[in-house]
């Protein structure tokens, strides 16, 4: 069987088993039903009055003395049955359940009948134990989905009215994350070309510092800076004379975020990208060989010319993907200013979900990120193929490594068709 | 041949010395070349021959004597280095064409970054150029699409658009395949007919032979030998010309 074959047949499976699962789910009828949602606006629990139809087949031995709801309902809420006068027919009997209560948690009726009987000193015998049918349960997709939003799991995270009533409010958040992380990018890539070029002087007086500051981002948590910033900034006299003689600052900005939040925001997240950046520079522009610079420099060209014009672009090819994932990290990162009271979607999603005694603002929180770090993975990867084919053809993609190769340049290989550009004569 | 059509020196090496560390690669090397000439440089490896030719560009430092371009003292300190390198054209063993350009891109960037060119003369000089080294059909090609002895000859065209005043070739065919040598070696032989100044560091022997104005040969960092082709080849008498010949022919 061919590999084309095999993913076709395995496609196939996949396909079927979902859609057996999706029938499955979707013409079910459940007995459970929710009796009381969460409701977002007041915190408090809904009353809610539900009254559902229960059939019990008939009974043949004893009597039928009383019929109890055996449930996870919490202790407000009570069930209670009430028989139906017989309509006829096959005599089974009818019940009505009523519920009424108050709860936080969703509650599901799991019952079962329980068919007693008295005995004369009093003790009562258990006879029958059936399952119960709430005939008036919804069927299909409705079905599915009170069973969705009653079972624990699937609420507590993937509650579909609870995403529902987040994601607006979450969506409000998102721009505040975006504009956050391009602008504190933006800073961080001249600040990081900048300290990658200290790191590479020639004199230790510049050198030191570079590798201080870098080592010092880099080896303390992102966590722990912010906290820096964000509460020691403000005890600064300059940062205070500041404030005051810009009162804007203190005005909100922005999607309603206060404008030195976003400042601090901005500083914080420049400074500790700009150490990260710095390193992936370095490490691009050394892996440039040397011969290139060499060439540029024999046509005349003076340094900033060889940067600007020949190294730097070819730079940014090789390192892109790396620079990437740093925007994607730096993105994720944001939501650690939640800590710190910036209003940006992860604060946002925990307002919500302690509001709502739920966890699913965060799940809806997450899709956010994932929607703008899933479609830049691609396009990145994309990217980088085009890229590789229009500058190396077969061999351009392998040889992208950030990691400068040590090439022998007394005698290199003959090498056929096509011959790698790089090469350094090192001699 | 362009035989030395006046006696004008275009670089004069005077004494000069290089070391690395301990090494000392170069030890007294004197060499005039005049305009015209094709000087080949010949010699074993780690002969120094190839930190000679950087050193009449100021690729490496030296540490001792000096080089003069034209009127200018390559290694005067106050010299403005790119202003000499504009004059001088460089191809190296690996090309170092910039993979991020068309053929035409590589050409075309010294032109209008360091003679400020306008881009449609720049242009015209980069089709102009890379026809001659009979590349016109691929002008729009990127390095990685080319072969190697192809590219070799758009970095000729590169050097060549600068209109320089003397080439300075390194071991330029020594990471070709055998094929591809002839186009390379075809180029510079037309350039060196055309009355190009140049300075050759090569294995090429045949290429020497037929091309080379005058020959030097070079072992431990000094010049042991020089002079016309057919002295060098046929008679040589210095004991390591002798050998090294032996060893090549």
């Amino acid at each position: 069987m061919t590999r084309r074959q095999r993913q076709m047949l395995g496609l196939a499976i996949v396909v079927l088993a979902i859609g057996i699962l999706a029938w499955q789910l979707l013409t079910m009828q459940r007995p459970d039903r929710v009796f009381s949602r969460n409701t977002q606006a007041t915190r408090a629990a809904e009353v809610r009055e539900s009254v559902y139809r229960l059939t019990v087949p008939e009974v043949t031995i004893g009597r039928l003395g009383d019929v109890r709801i055996v449930s996870n309902i919490e202790s407000d809420v009570v069930a209670t049955l009430e028989e139906v006068p017989a309509e006829g027919e096959g005599g089974s009997k009818t019940w009505r359940v009523a519920v009424s209560g108050e709860t936080t948690q969703p509650v599901y009726l799991n019952g079962n009948v329980v068919v007693e009987s008295p005995l004369i000193d009093g003790d009562i015998l258990v006879i029958g134990d059936y399952e119960v049918r709430f005939a008036d349960g919804p069927e299909g997709f409705a079905g599915f989905y009170d069973w969705w939003e009653s079972s624990t799991v699937t609420h507590q995270f993937l509650s579909p009215e609870v995403a529902r009533d987040s994601f607006p409010i979450i969506a409000k958040a998102f721009p505040v994350s975006v504009l956050i992380v391009l602008v504190s990018f933006g800073m961080a890539i001249p600040l990081g070309l900048m300290l990658s070029f200290m790191k590479m002087a020639k004199t230790r007086w510049a050198r030191w510092p570079a590798t201080m500051y870098v080592d010092v981002i880099r080896g303390t948590p992102l966590f722990l800076q912010i906290l820096l910033v964000f509460f020691g900034l403000p005890l600064l006299p300059a940062y205070k004379a500041m404030t005051q003689s810009l009162p804007w600052l203190n005005q909100a900005g922005l999607f309603g975020i206060t404008n030195t939040l976003y400042l601090r925001a901005f500083l914080v997240l420049s400074l500790n990208s700009a150490a990260y950046m710095c390193e992936i520079l370095r490490a691009g522009i050394q892996s440039i060989p040397r011969g290139q610079m060499e060439a540029a420099r024999s046509l005349g060209m003076t340094v900033p010319q060889s940067m600007a014009f020949v190294i730097i672009p070819q730079t940014i090819r090789r390192i892109l993907p790396t620079m990437m994932s740093e925007f994607i990290l730096l993105f994720k990162d944001t939501a650690l200013l939640a800590a710190v009271g910036l209003a940006e979607m992860a604060l946002k999603a925990k307002e919500i979900s302690a509001a709502k005694f739920n966890t699913t603002p965060y799940v809806v929180a997450a899709a956010f990120y994932l929607v703008v770090t899933i479609p830049l993975g691609r396009f990145v990867a994309n990217l980088e193929h085009r890229l590789a084919e229009a500058e190396g053809g077969g061999g351009g993609a392998k040889r992208d490594s950030l990691v400068p190769e040590p090439i022998d340049s007394e005698h290199v290989t003959p090498r056929s068709n096509p011959i790698p550009t790089s090469g350094g004569d090192r001699r | 041949m362009s035989e030395a059509q006046n006696n004008e020196p275009v670089v004069r090496i005077k004494n000069l010395q290089k070391r690395f560390g301990d090494l000392e690669v170069l030890q007294g090397v004197d060499m005039d070349v005049t305009k015209g000439e094709v000087v080949v440089i010949l010699g074993p490896s780690g002969s120094g021959k190839s930190t000679l030719l950087r050193c009449v560009n100021r690729l490496e430092e030296p540490t001792g004597g000096e080089i003069w371009f034209e009127d200018i003292m390559v290694n005067d300190p106050k010299t403005n280095i790119n202003k000499v390198r504009e004059h001088i054209g460089m191809v190296f063993q690996s090309f170092n064409l910039f993979p991020h350009l068309t053929a035409k891109g590589n050409v075309m960037l010294a032109q209008r970054k360091v003679l400020n060119r306008s881009k449609e003369e720049a242009d015209r000089i980069a089709v102009e150029q890379l026809t001659r080294v009979d590349l016109g059909d691929r002008v729009d090609y990127y390095p990685s699409q080319l072969s190697g002895g192809q590219q070799q000859r758009v970095a000729i065209a590169r050097a060549l658009a600068m209109d320089p005043h003397v080439m300075l070739f390194d071991e330029v065919t020594s990471a070709l395949d055998p094929e591809l040598v002839r186009g390379v070696l075809d180029v510079m032989k037309e350039l060196a007919l055309a009355g190009m100044t140049m300075l050759v560091v090569t294995h090429e022997m045949g290429f020497a032979r037929d091309v080379g104005s005058r020959v030097v040969f070079m072992d431990g960092g000094v010049i042991v030998e020089e002079g016309s082709p057919s002295e060098v080849f046929d008679n040589p008498q210095n004991d390591r010309t002798k050998d090294f010949l032996g060893h090549i022919i």
